[in-house]
């Protein structure tokens, strides 16, 4: 979970494709992951999980109106991509993901097998 | 025989410094947090901005003379929690973006949708051209 493929490249696209900033954390059942990735509804995301790899793709709705001149501009329209390679403690069936005010949030669920059990003792006289 | 040209390795030293200043992620730090984009249509101005995790009631605009102030938080959402990553920028900010002209007060808007913050000016009537009609 903790190694991602961050790369910035152009694919064959007018828009900059840019690796959004995340955080990453880890408890007993899951990991967390937020990603900001302001400008995306719901339906331009695209997540899916792929031989050990989690790709996190999407598209900016932010539209340059044709009837207004750029006047002055800090930031290109975007696109968004960053994979992170993950582990089999993952279970891929069980991914929540939630998108809010521009971050979107991912649960990725451990297996029921990998986390921690505690064993009852059995007191026998 | 070959003639060095300095020039050469010169221009291939600028194109590696070139490279590692311009590779770019989404966090570019030399820039002033909330990174904006200002569009001037007729008589309209439309300045957008990219807040991502930012509440609208944590926003805090102001018209101050012919400056429109953009001010706030952006809260920090960590937990108590192992990070195994952490590169999300939080805290206070403050923006201050010059008008080319005189707005109209009463017409602004400003929506926050998707972590984007539009706001919307007009011109105000008395920074429009006026005719003088000669009698």
């Amino acid at each position: 979970m903790a190694t991602d493929k961050n790369t910035t490249y152009n694919e064959n696209h007018s828009k900059k494709v840019y690796v959004p900033v995340a955080d990453i954390y880890e408890t007993e059942d899951l990991y967390s992951l937020k990603m900001e990735i302001p400008g995306v509804p719901k339906e331009n995301l695209d997540i899916s999980i792929e031989n050990n790899e989690l790709t996190i793709s999407a598209k900016s709705a932010i539209e340059d109106k044709a009837d207004e001149k750029c006047r002055y501009s800090e930031f290109s329209s975007m696109d968004y991509k960053r994979s992170f390679r993950i582990g089999n403690d993952i279970d891929r069936s069980k991914v929540e993901a939630k998108l809010e005010n521009g971050v979107l949030t991912l649960l990725l669920h451990k297996h029921e097998t990998v986390k921690p059990r505690k064993i009852t003792i059995n007191q026998i006289n | 025989m070959y003639t060095y040209n300095f020039f050469e390795d010169a221009m291939n030293l600028r194109d590696i410094f070139d490279d590692f200043f311009t590779r770019k992620t989404s966090y570019e730090p030399y820039r002033e947090f909330p990174f904006v984009k200002i569009h001037e249509g007729d008589d309209r101005l439309t300045i957008t901005s990219l807040m991502p995790g930012i509440k609208p009631e944590d926003v805090d605009i102001q018209l101050v003379d012919d400056s429109l102030v953009i001010a706030g938080e952006k809260k920090a959402d960590y937990e108590e929690k192992p990070y195994l990553r952490k590169e999300r920028f939080f805290g206070e900010f403050k923006k201050s973006i010059k008008l080319p002209y005189r707005v109209n007060h009463q017409s602004i808007r400003a929506d926050l949708k998707d972590g984007v913050l539009t706001i919307t000016l007009e011109k105000s009537e008395d920074a429009k051209p006026k005719k003088i009609e000669i009698l």
